[in-house]
């Protein structure tokens, strides 16, 4: 299980997961599931389960936090979360 | 050969620059277009540059970092987002045809608010004096005639002070000296990748303090049921393909300025500057402009009173010199020092240009000047 937050482009993606990492927050960079991209074709940055919270508020600090978040488990579905 | 036209490129690299180059060929795709390892070894990459880049230039935003074709491009996106036709623009004596023919291509109405060469405390007088509902102020950083430094930071600050936004062509500056995006505040600083920074060819960037308007439209890798640019940068100013493997050379030397030292490779190259003006100034009939002050970048232009620059030129070229003649595409900075008629030869200095070529390179300058006579 981990969480995806949104990004609206991959540089802000990366971005967002290089200061996460300064953070010590594992995160990696990836396209957003299908259904999860709005008007096509965007990114978002991926953080284990246990760090979502830590993250998300390092990313609201940062104002990096623009998209939704969303928690996906291990059979690949989805549903957003707020945290 | 001797290469002295590193202010149109930097031919001599740091070797890392081609390692770099031919990696991302051999591992690299494009960004933006995939999660598989190859695009994101590209996205990577295209990031760290921005991220090198603010390194760099002081900047926050790697967001803002906008990776051109070069100056030139980079130069069209900020006066295309700031000019409309009819729009006062003013702009200095010095200006490279990059920045004066996108001007006169939108029909804007340019004032030149031309000084001395050299005399750098009659600048902003200048500038005050025409500043006074302009749309947008654009500055040459270092003339790439006559390596003129100009007061940078004091344009900055008067541009500010008038709330008229400032575009700064670095195209000679950058990798040389200290540009501190967020101290001089500017909306657009243009530079290229292969000159002071040391990159490859088709390489350049554009510091963005403000959004610009689309040059180019197509593919981002994002928003792609849009038929409309994205809002945001980089995407929005970054239509197409990146150049993955210029960028990959371009973070190389990037990184070679920053282990030595914008400031110390310009100083550096300014001390060979100041040693063949020196020596050349004793040649008779030759001119040499340089300047008494600590105002001159490492670019000398000479010119020879009874040969043309072409045939001058030449007659280096034939004995191992590379340098450049004419006008440089700078016609308004000849205008404006009084040399249009016959150009100048340029001779401009790299950080890997030792003071023992620069003493042979003036003894041949010195036996050009008297066997062509």
């Amino acid at each position: 299980m981990r969480y995806l937050i949104m990004c609206r482009s991959l540089t802000y993606a990366q971005r967002a997961a290089k200061i996460l990492e300064r953070h010590a927050i594992s995160a990696g960079v990836t396209r957003a599931p299908a259904g999860l991209s709005g008007n096509g074709c965007s990114y978002c940055v991926t953080v284990a389960y246990g760090r979502g919270i830590a993250a998300a508020d390092i990313l609201r600090r940062e104002g990096l936090l623009q998209g939704k978040i969303y928690q996906q488990n291990t059979d690949g579905t989805v549903k957003e979360v707020f945290l | 050969m001797i290469y002295l036209d590193s202010a149109a490129t930097s031919y001599i690299k740091p070797a890392s620059v081609k390692r770099a180059m031919v990696n991302a060929i051999e591992t690299m795709s494009s960004p933006g277009r995939g999660s598989y390892a190859a695009a994101m070894r590209a996205a990577d990459k295209v990031y760290e540059g921005r991220e090198l880049a603010c390194k760099l230039f002081n900047f926050s935003d790697p967001q803002n970092v906008v990776f051109t074709m070069n100056a030139t491009h980079a130069l069209n996106i900020a006066i295309s987002s700031l000019v409309s036709v009819g729009d006062k623009v003013v702009i200095s004596g010095y200006e490279h045809n990059s920045v004066t023919r996108p001007l006169n291509q939108i029909g804007a109405k340019t004032v030149v608010a031309a000084s001395p060469v050299f005399e750098t405390e009659s600048v902003i007088p200048t500038i005050e004096k025409n500043i006074s509902g302009a749309k947008a102020v654009v500055w040459n950083h270092i003339s790439n005639v006559f390596g003129y430094i100009q007061p940078i930071y004091e344009i900055a600050k008067l541009c500010s002070k008038y709330n008229v936004p400032l575009i700064i062509d670095a195209s000679q500056s950058a990798g040389i000296c200290r540009l501190d995006m967020s101290e001089l505040g500017a909306a657009y600083v243009a530079m290229p990748g292969h000159k002071g920074l040391l990159g490859p060819q088709g390489t350049g960037i554009l510091l963005c303090g403000q959004t610009p308007k689309p040059l180019m439209c197509g593919g981002t890798g994002s928003e792609s049921v849009l038929q409309s640019m994205p809002e945001y940068l980089p995407d929005r100013a970054e239509a197409g393909t990146h150049n993955v493997v210029g960028i990959a050379g371009l973070c190389e030397g990037m990184k070679y300025v920053l282990r030595r030292g914008a400031d110390n490779i310009g100083e550096y190259e300014a001390s060979l500057c100041r040693r063949m003006a020196m020596r050349l100034k004793k040649v008779p009939k030759l001119q040499v402009f340089a300047s008494d002050a600590d105002n001159q970048a490492g670019v000398l232009s000479i010119r020879h009173s009874t040969m043309d620059s072409e045939t001058f030129c030449d007659a280096l070229g034939r004995r191992g010199i590379a340098a450049r003649c004419g006008l440089h595409c700078a016609p308004l900075a000849h205008n404006t020092a009084g040399t249009i008629d016959k150009g100048t030869v340029r001779l401009s200095f790299s950080p890997f240009i030792t003071q023992a070529q620069t003493d042979m390179a003036c003894r041949v300058v010195e036996s050009a000047a008297k066997q062509e006579n």
